[in-house]
């Protein structure tokens, strides 16, 4: 291989190689695994949203990549370096649960603070502007609410241009408008190329913004890929119709998990949706109001989650 | 477990670089300049710390045993009385530092700078500094109400070697501080903090005549051999009791010993 197509293939690998990864990662706290064997890698560019019910092994993930905590088994990796190494974190943007930062600073002189770890930081002004924090800029820490707290903690995790973002539980006590203001600015970063791994209980968040969920539960790996592929992997398929076909019937036939008849409707979960709807319009020519639903976010990861416990 | 992407991303690990030099230095003195910022708009924190020792000065080592001849000191009981007051401007500040640290860990500050890329040991230095720097400006107000007294019968650059040995010597009790901060939980702390910061003040014979059984134990407290620094670096005969290695290695042991125990805490636990 020549010289050039040495760096050609150097700079493709570059650009492929996960930002984050856990690779066969298995943590236990005394006997309890709170991670077993799992392995897990973020891409550059893309938003891995990590879903699971508390006591999953999100936290540990998140504290196994930042260096918080070291795995009993496999091998972790933070910009293709160990997370224990400062430099490794220098390019990583932080947002973590529960902290409380200085009472007595501004969110001005929080986002000046953080700033001053970072090789080259976003100005000041720029970090507030992109954040949307311009009137809880000159106010102490202390005397925010809650959701503004959260805004401040989010515009000091972004103001080291970082290429890896982590956010915990991110938008918790937001309200609507800072809400929206937070996805904006994370969609921004994604289209700068800034990879970013966000753990959230809103499933419609992971929705609105991931390329990529993994789900957790229990300390193992249950299921990763894209929303439309975590969709797809639970086959029910929910099917409302204004029927006067009896729900007892329809429970009978085959591929029908269940059937209910709400506020007039019947509303039908079923794997075999085309099935049943057949033999819906089979039963009654009357049938009105007809709507198919692919399972939504929120249905696949319960269901998985389910599975698993 | 993909080893090829570990082994691949090496590469990229080489495009990175460390913190200059330069932006390293100033990320430890944004942290200190904002330790020292958020301390003293803390109300519980900063004033007592800068008006207590001042206050206690004026009230017993001006107005109550400032008068007259000294008694059986003579008038250089008003030196003695105003490095003892001034120690305790250093002491609180220092050991009260821990409060702040149990706060911070209670409210997993300090597990936020661990995962963001905070130099080594900026924490511990940041609270060093702000440390010192409530103790400077403690005894500097401390040194003004000596000077307009005019009870202390020793000279500026005198009261000048006793103040910068002072500021240095905030650090010892900085270390028994973030022992302590680095230990307890941000309620119990300021219990801990007074458990160690009010023997040191009473019985280590700073301000007021200790009984003999006490007296005798006045060594043991890093207090008494701060201020026999203070005094022997100034030049203060009357009052010097120890030699000032004696007292400088006590110092720096207290140091070692509870720095250490802070470090190696903090390390595991942040």
């Amino acid at each position: 291989m020549t010289a050039q197509a040495q760096d050609r293939f150097h700079a493709l690998d570059a650009a492929l190689a996960p930002v984050a990864l856990l690779a066969n990662v298995t943590k236990r706290y005394d006997k309890t695994a709170a991670l077993d064997d799992v392995t897990l890698a973020v891409r550059p560019g893309e938003l891995l949203a990590v879903l699971g019910p508390n006591g999953a092994g999100k936290t540990t993930a998140i504290g196994l990549w930042l260096g918080l905590t070291e795995p009993d088994d496999g091998i972790v990796s933070l910009m293709s370096g160990s997370p224990l190494d400062i430099q490794s974190r220098l390019d990583v943007g932080v947002m973590m649960q529960d902290v409380n930062l200085a009472p007595e600073l501004s969110a001005r002189e929080h986002v000046a603070l953080t700033s001053s770890y970072y090789r080259d930081p976003l100005a000041v002004e720029d970090t507030i502007a992109l954040t949307g924090i311009e009137a809880l800029a000159g106010k102490r820490y202390g005397k925010l609410s809650g959701g503004q707290k959260r805004q401040v903690q989010f515009a000091a995790a972004v103001c080291g241009r970082p290429k890896l973002l982590f956010l915990d539980e991110p938008t918790v006590g937001l309200d609507v408008q800072a809400r929206e203001t937070m996805w904006r600015t994370i969609r921004r970063l994604l289209d700068e190329g800034c990879s970013v791994v966000l753990t959230t209980h809103y499933l419609e968040e992971a929705e609105a913004l991931a390329d990529r969920v993994a789900v957790l539960a229990k300390g193992k790996l249950i299921a990763e890929g894209s929303v439309a592929e975590m969709r797809s992997l639970v086959s029910r398929k929910r099917i409302s119709c204004a029927s006067a076909v009896e729900v007892d019937d329809i429970k009978r036939w085959p591929g029908v998990v269940d059937a209910v008849r709400q506020e007039g409707a019947v509303q039908v979960t079923a794997f075999d949706a085309e099935g049943v709807v057949r033999k819906l319009l089979a039963a009654d020519e009357t049938l009105s109001h007809l709507e198919v639903k692919q399972a939504t976010l929120a249905e696949a990861f319960t269901e998985l989650t389910k599975e698993a416990a | 477990m993909n080893a090829a992407a570990l082994t691949v991303g090496a590469s990229s690990a080489r495009e990175s670089s460390p913190l200059p030099i330069g932006r390293t230095l100033r990320a430890y003195l944004i942290e200190a300049k904002y330790e020292m910022l958020n301390a003293l708009r803390t109300p519980a924190f900063a004033i007592p710390f800068l008006a207590i020792p001042v206050a206690i000065y004026v009230l017993f080592g001006v107005f109550i045993a400032g008068g007259g001849e000294g008694g059986e000191f003579g008038p250089g009981i008003a030196n003695y009385l105003f490095s003892g007051f001034s120690v305790i401007g250093v002491i609180m500040p220092g050991i009260f530092s821990g409060v702040g640290l149990a706060i911070e860990r209670d409210g997993n500050l300090l597990k936020l700078k661990r995962a963001q890329p905070l130099p080594p040991g900026a924490t511990i230095i940041a609270k060093a500094l702000m440390s010192m720097g409530v103790a400077a400006i403690a005894v500097t107000l401390v040194v003004i109400a000596a000077l307009i007294a005019a009870r202390i019968t020793i000279s500026v650059p005198q009261v000048l070697i006793i103040w910068a040995t002072l500021i240095v010597g905030t650090i010892p009790f900085c270390a028994i501080g973030l022992t302590i901060g680095a230990y307890t939980s941000g309620s119990a702390a300021p219990a801990y903090g007074n458990l160690a910061f009010l023997p040191m003040m009473w019985l280590s014979g700073l301000f007021i005549p200790l009984p003999d059984a006490l007296e005798r134990w006045v060594v043991i407290w890093p207090s008494f051999h701060l201020n026999q620094l203070a005094l022997n670096l100034a030049g203060v005969e009357q009052f010097t009791f120890v030699s000032p290695v004696r007292a400088a290695v006590v110092l720096v042991g207290v140091t070692v010993l509870f720095g250490g125990l802070a470090i190696r805490r903090l390390a595991r636990v942040g």
